[in-house]
């Protein structure tokens, strides 16, 4: 079992009414674990909780299937949203880099990629686009 | 060590804007207060609940407005147009300012011929005029 902790931001996209528009996405503070099996270590379930710091705080949840192509390097796809103030529903994927520094300390750096179509935070019938990126320190448990 | 900690100061930064989360649009409704919705980009009021008394008016195809039927001017009978109920409603109490009741929907209102009756209907009396479309003289 691994633990994360960090930091991300990126650009968020949408259509309110007045067609795509981009922006950078709010900034979030996130940390979560990583459960591998001993008998399958490629294969980890992920879960991550995070929180939007700018305008309206925000509360959401990520829970990803994990394949480590190496030791250091993962890819996944998960289901991710928040729950408050408003919902907010979809799934994407990314990958996971580690630079260790030392045995069970290391620091991740995450590019992901979500569409998120559910939920009552979405004005109208559309769907908001997160690519983000994030980073931060990993630590073996 | 120190290049990666560099990297993560720049991308765990908040860029600057104008592409920051700062500015009046908005792109999700939790952009926006909590009584607010985001529309068109922009923040905007919910959509009000129907007012109380204005059931009428909204038949005659126009939004009901808040305090319908208030007096403001007393001089009643004058339903402003396509917005029966609304405003200027009032009692209608005087016989000399009772007028007219003009309206662009719910057909063509003609004079009214007992303003009495119609400041007897309190704020109704131009609803009624209005929600019911008629077009003639009471």
């Amino acid at each position: 079992m691994d633990g994360n902790f960090g930091l991300g931001t990126g650009l968020e996209g949408g259509d309110p009414g007045t067609g795509l528009e981009w922006r950078r996405a709010r900034f979030r503070v996130l940390g979560g674990v990583d459960l591998r099996s001993d008998e399958g270590p490629a294969d980890a379930l992920g879960f991550r909780a995070f929180v939007e710091v700018e305008k309206r705080a925000s509360v959401g949840a990520e829970v990803r299937y994990e394949r480590w192509m190496a030791r250091n390097f993962g890819v996944w796809a998960h289901l991710t949203g928040t729950i408050a103030p408003e919902t907010l529903f979809g799934g994407g994927f990314g990958c996971t880099a580690i630079i260790p520094f030392g045995k069970k300390v290391g620091l991740f750096i995450e590019p992901s990629f979500s569409a998120l179509p559910l939920g009552s935070d979405t004005p109208g019938d559309t769907v908001l686009i997160w690519g983000l990126l994030s980073a931060g320190a990993r630590f073996g448990l | 060590m120190k290049r990666w900690a560099l990297l993560l100061v720049v991308f765990a930064t908040p860029w600057s804007s104008p592409l920051g989360c700062g500015g009046d649009g908005c792109l999700r409704n939790s952009d926006c207060a909590a009584d607010e919705v985001c529309s068109a980009g922009s923040c905007a009021p919910e959509t009000p609940a129907p007012a109380a008394g204005g059931g009428e008016a909204n038949e005659a195809g126009e939004t009901s407005v808040p305090g319908a039927g208030t007096t403001t001017s007393g001089s009643g009978g004058t339903a402003q147009a396509g917005s029966a109920g609304s405003s200027n409603a009032g009692t209608a109490g005087s016989e000399s300012s009772a007028g007219q009741a003009s309206m662009s929907e719910g057909g063509a209102a003609g004079a009214v011929t007992d303003p009495i009756d119609e400041g007897g209907a309190g704020f109704g009396g131009a609803l009624e005029l209005g929600g019911a479309g008629i077009g003639g003289a009471l």
